[in-house]
């Protein structure tokens, strides 16, 4: 794999559904050991609880200038589980059957990684294209 | 009838006409004119002598006889002329097979007919169905940053 929009993603800013600056946007550091990724995913509740090893809160400082997502750094505290293999951003609905999947990221300095209790952060590329771009 | 038969065969739209010195005239669509060019054959590579062949025009038949070779010219005549048909009765099929060859970046055109290229060009510039047709879709153009993943020491430690 690599880095990818979820279909489900795609769909969302096309028809609205996703307001990547106003909507509550997470992610979770994902265990694909215990629940592989499967392309066709689409909402939250499609990934096991159990896979999900920890879950940010919502994104401060979203930004959407020329397509381009951004939004600020994440700080998991005191993570503990099994190893990480990629990161899945997510809209928070607030119930998971409606929370839509947005994009998966599993290549990253860093992944995968192992937790050990400490923190763990999620620095977003400062580049052109930051966390994506459309 | 002798040699002398006065054959004039075309492509008419979807159809092809035939007529074969007023005695047999007529259209017909390509399919059974592809029919009929394969029976033509097949009868004048088995022919000793003449060809004889029933037409049926107007839904009663007319009994023609050809030499072989003259046979096998009008045989050759039908099938090119139906082709020409089938390419108008498929064009718009012919069009979005070659609005997909487009879409994927390879012009080559599955017809001579500039009619059928310019809608296959249009096809592939707007047709929004056309992407179920592709091999794995459309490929999106989306770009991710590289984010970095760091894991801070464990509880208990003091990082130096």
């Amino acid at each position: 794999m690599a880095n990818a929009l979820r279909d489900t993603g795609r769909e969302g800013f096309l028809d609205g559904t996703i307001d990547w600056d106003t909507n509550t946007i997470k992610h979770f550091l994902y265990d694909e050991g215990a629940d592989a990724f499967i392309a066709g995913d689409d909402n939250l509740d499609d990934i096991l609880a159990g896979a999900r090893i920890a879950t940010s809160g919502a994104y401060a400082s979203k930004t959407v200038t020329a397509g381009v997502a951004d939004a600020a750094d994440v700080v998991h505290t005191a993570v503990s589980g099994a190893t990480v293999e990629s990161i899945e951003i997510y809209k928070d609905s607030g119930v998971e059957s409606t929370s839509r999947l947005i994009a998966n990221i599993d290549t990253a300095t860093g992944l995968p990684v192992t937790p050990n209790g400490g923190d763990i952060t999620v620095v977003f590329d400062a580049g052109a294209n930051r966390i994506f771009k459309l | 009838m002798d040699g002398k038969l006065t054959i004039n065969v075309k492509a008419a739209g979807t159809r092809v006409a035939l007529n074969l010195d007023d005695k047999v005239r007529g259209t017909m669509d390509w399919s059974a004119a592809q029919q009929i060019s394969r029976e033509l054959r097949a009868l004048a590579a088995a022919a000793v002598g003449m060809v004889f062949y029933k037409f049926t025009v107007d839904g009663r038949p007319v009994y023609v006889d050809f030499e072989p070779g003259l046979a096998l010219a009008l045989a050759n005549a039908l099938y090119r002329c139906s082709l020409q048909a089938e390419e108008q009765a498929k064009a718009e099929r012919i069009a979005l097979d070659t609005a997909i060859l487009y879409r994927a970046g390879a012009p080559l055109g599955l017809s001579n007919d500039p009619a059928i290229l310019d809608e296959a060009k249009k096809e592939a510039a707007w047709n929004s169905e056309l992407r179920r047709a592709m091999p794995g879709g459309v490929k999106s153009a989306e770009a991710f940053g590289v984010p970095a993943v760091r894991r801070g020491p464990p509880p208990g430690t003091t990082q130096h």
